[in-house]
């Protein structure tokens, strides 16, 4: 089988760097950094760069604090209560369920917490939702964490959806918890951002999963759950969200992730992610070896990568080596356009000749430094 | 960002430390500002687990809740500040002056109070803070201090002047730092206080970079990093096991201990730091025009006041349609007047108009007060200046200009340009026949876009138009607090 062989080249690439499934989170992650051909070859290699670079100096910290962990728990667990009572009272609510629509089935228990565990969750979520898109009386009307099967970049990866509700003979709706408060009816837009990502991918799959089980795929609804703590306490409240435009964006980035075929064709012969994660190999040889691999697929710094890439670290102190004017954010870039150091910038503001594309760089310099210099002897 | 930027960021990056991209400051600094420092638990976004306070290094005061997400002892912990913080806000107040606004006298406090912070998300949690204080009720049972309420309502007022391009009520280190230093870091990089202090002044014998990249590790608040709240929980749990469920000072007040050590390096190192910072900012000397946005700032604070005294303070949390068309007004004037103001107080900060093409420099050739022309129906005097500069002109005839020794004085337009390889003469004509200072022959004279008039007043419709009018009652404006399960 093709996917077969070619996970089986992801675990090449891999070694024993460590492992991290495709997440919708890591999903959301990777669609930031699409220009850079490491976090790619990553991607698709399934490496977890928040932990490859254990044990050297360039490891980034990303721990989470354990309030904010249990904050998160245990406001799923008052979800949960009394077979999800909260969650179907505002499904009642807000949108029309009938009372007597309060079948759910809890999918994170009674499996394995493994790949196998994951697989039989994917096919227990499909069985569940042909019952659902067929009218089945009896059919459930939330799937807590519900799982999807799809192939990314070739490889066989699974999304858990928070949840998934269902009015009788209706429409299905994705959803997803959180735990960050909406005040006055406003969110932090980054996170309100995140999540509606998230649950986007969640009605996109939702909708491929019922086209696979014949079904009409129309029957996922585009507006999706935010189920989110109301104002100060852990109040659950509900919000809908149209995401038609998300989901349009979400399915192209599953378009553009790398084949992890094409990653390993991009790589000299020998060079994987496994000899960085060396543990025993000392860590200036395994940074070595991580720099060849960005040398030979090319990564793109910017400002974003500090608050979600594992190797963000590595990749600043290897362009600051460098003295590349990325380091200093994407306006320094954008403001010296074919300049590759910051002391060839110096040496252009004070007058050296430019080459080839440099000169209407240096031409702004020299005057940026004739100015500076005019302000100064005028304000002594 | 301009190129003086990319030149002052290459030289940071040369040298090793930080470098003035501004030979002022453009903020008014108080000589008894409140320094406050703030560290959440977790991501809770409503409550402080540690606050520390004062106004002066030496005179640091602290509260720490215990377990913040309880509300009762969040709410002590906040009333402490509370106790100190009303009586330092509203002091000021009771000091009025009556200046003339058109035809109403006002009465506007001498001075108000400065809050300095470390970061933006310092004053995002005082915001939220202020949201959830004042609104409560200090009536029915289980009634809240008033003190809270107050406290609320300050901060909620402050987190929102804090919009206000130029205000100086609320310093926010940071972006102080940011706007006067030149750092080889990215925008994201200098959020951290403790990294942009360390790039600017960094140890002897270390490099920006490498001093950076050390002081990024230790966080100043209100965000912990999660290895301090991992030593933090079994505290909590411990603190939480003793008291079983108390809440009385009595009770809950010797427990604190252990964690109060648990914080103690973790305020008085964001304490340490924005002190620092502080009086290296405060050092540079003040921008002329501080004093009229000082003004503005006295006006604000003079107003909130009056609200409180009236009304006890209580605001919408949502603004109407005419509010927020007044609101977006009123920053937009503030923004163009503190961009004039500050480039044509400080000639570093003139320099990207220079380099924009959108401001001249140069040595006033000569002057001829008495050139006619014709407008409209008859001749008028129209002075002209013609000035040699050292660079080709690029903006047309006929652009507005104002000279920037006179920069709320009458309109100036470009009359000629004459571009040479080596520079150009650019004659421009003052807009008016009413005598004006007009700059002498042989001395230096610049012409920019900038100017520092008054903002227009806006005028609205009577009645908001029906794009404006909403039916449905917007959300808001209640108390948050809430008693459903889930706080310890």
């Amino acid at each position: 089988m093709q996917s077969t062989d070619l996970s089986e080249r992801a675990d090449d690439l891999r070694g024993r760097a460590p492992r991290r499934s495709p997440t919708v989170r890591a999903l959301a992650t990777i669609s930031r950094h699409t220009q850079c051909g490491v976090a790619s070859a990553g991607f698709a290699a399934g490496v977890d760069f928040g932990l490859l670079l254990r044990g050297t100096d360039l490891v980034m910290d990303f721990g989470q604090s354990p309030f904010a962990f249990s904050r998160g728990k245990t406001f799923e667990a008052i979800l949960a209560r009394d077979d999800y009572e909260a969650v179907f009272t505002l499904l009642r609510e807000q949108l029309g369920f009938a009372p007597s629509d309060t079948r759910a089935v809890n999918l994170r228990k009674g499996f394995r917490r493994n790949r196998v565990g994951m697989s039989d969750r994917a096919i227990a979520t499909q069985a569940l939702l042909s019952r659902m898109v067929r009218g089945d009386a009896m059919a459930p009307n939330l799937v807590d964490g519900a799982v999807f099967e799809t192939e990314v970049g070739g490889v066989v990866a699974h999304f858990e959806a928070d949840t998934l509700a269902a009015r009788s003979g209706g429409e299905l709706y994705p959803g997803e918890v959180k735990s960050f408060p909406v005040v006055d009816g406003r969110a932090d837009p980054e996170k309100l951002g995140a999540a509606l990502d998230q649950a986007s991918v969640y009605a996109l799959l939702a909708m491929r999963a019922v086209d696979a089980v014949g079904g009409d795929p129309h029957l996922i609804s585009t507006k999706v759950l935010l189920i989110t703590p109301r104002n100060v306490g852990l109040t659950p409240m509900l919000s809908t969200m149209q995401v038609s435009r998300r989901m349009e964006r979400i399915e192209e980035l599953f378009a553009r992730v790398p084949d992890v075929r094409e990653v390993g064709e991009m790589l000299p012969e020998g060079l994987t992610f496994d000899l960085v994660a060396e543990a025993a190999g000392n860590p200036d040889g395994r940074l070595e070896v991580l720099g060849s691999i960005a040398e030979a697929l090319g990564v793109s710094y910017g400002d974003s990568c500090l608050a979600d890439c594992g190797l963000a670290r590595f990749c600043r102190s290897r362009l600051h080596a460098a003295d590349d004017p990325a380091v200093c954010g994407r306006a320094m870039t954008r403001l010296l356009p074919c300049v590759a150091t910051m002391a060839r910038a110096l040496e252009l503001s004070h007058g050296a000749s430019p080459v080839g594309r440099e000169e209407a760089v240096a031409l702004q310099l020299s005057r940026a430094r004739k100015f500076y210099e005019g302000a100064l002897a005028e304000s002594a | 960002m301009s190129h003086l930027d990319a030149l002052m960021t290459a030289e940071a990056v040369e040298s090793g430390r930080g470098q003035r991209t501004s030979l002022l400051c453009h903020r008014r600094l108080a000589r008894e500002p409140l320094v406050l420092v703030l560290w959440q638990l977790g991501a809770e976004p409503f409550s402080a687990a540690a606050i520390g306070w004062g106004t002066s290094e030496a005179d640091f005061h602290s509260a720490v809740a215990g377990d913040p997400r309880n509300r009762t002892l969040s709410f002590a912990a906040l009333l402490q500040l509370a106790q100190d913080f009303d009586v330092w806000f509203e002091a000021p107040s009771s000091r009025r002056e009556t200046i003339k606004r058109g035809k109403r006298d006002v009465e506007v406090a001498t001075t108000a109070p400065q809050v300095v912070v470390a970061n933006g998300a310092t004053l995002a949690l005082l915001g939220r803070l202020g949201r959830r204080l004042a609104y409560l009720p200090t009536d029915g049972d289980d009634p809240a201090d008033p003190a809270l309420v107050r406290l609320g309502r300050h901060l909620q007022f402050l987190h929102n002047h804090a919009h206000v391009p130029g205000q100086q009520l609320v310093v926010v280190m940071t972006e102080l730092m940011t706007g006067n230093w030149a750092t080889g870091q990215s925008n994201v990089e200098r959020q951290s206080l403790n990294a942009l202090d360390a790039y600017i002044d960094p140890p002897e014998g270390m490099r920006g970079f490498d001093a950076a990249v050390i002081a990024e590790e230790l966080s100043v608040g209100p965000l912990p990093r999660g290895e301090d709240d991992e030593k933090l929980e079994p505290l909590v749990q411990k603190f939480n096991d003793v008291r079983g469920g108390e809440t009385s000072p009595a009770i809950v007040g010797p427990l604190l201990g252990l964690i109060a050590v648990h914080y103690a390096p973790l305020l008085q190192r964001a304490w340490q730091v924005v002190w620092r910072c502080f009086r290296r900012e405060a050092a540079f000397e003040e921008a002329p025009s501080c004093e009229r946005r000082w003004f503005e700032d006295c006006r604000a604070y003079s107003s909130h006041m009056d609200w409180v005294e009236l009304t006890g303070g209580r605001r919408r949390t949502r603004k109407t349609a005419r509010q927020a068309v007044r609101f977006l007004h009123d920053l937009e004037s503030a923004q163009e007047r503190l961009v004039s103001e500050e480039a044509l107080d400080d000639p570093l900060r003139m320099i990207p108009y220079l380099l924009d093409g959108k401001a001249i420099r140069g040595t006033v050739l000569h002057v001829d007060r008495d050139h006619m022309e014709l407008a409209t129906k008859r001749n008028v005097r129209r002075p002209l200046v013609a000035i040699a500069c050292d660079e080709p002109c690029r903006m047309p005839v006929g652009k507005t200009l104002y000279w920037t020794g006179d920069p709320s004085g009458p309109e100036w337009r470009i009359h000629a340009v004459q571009n040479a390889s080596d520079g150009s003469t650019v004659t421009v004509k003052l807009m008016t026949s009413s005598p004006h200072p007009i700059p002498p022959p042989g001395e230096a004279a610049s012409f920019s876009i900038l100017n520092t008039k008054a903002p227009y007043w806006r005028l609205m419709p009577q009645e908001d138009p029906w794009t404006h009018r909403t039916e449905e009652e917007q959300p808001g404006s209640e108390h948050l607090e809430d008693r459903g399960g889930g706080t310890p």
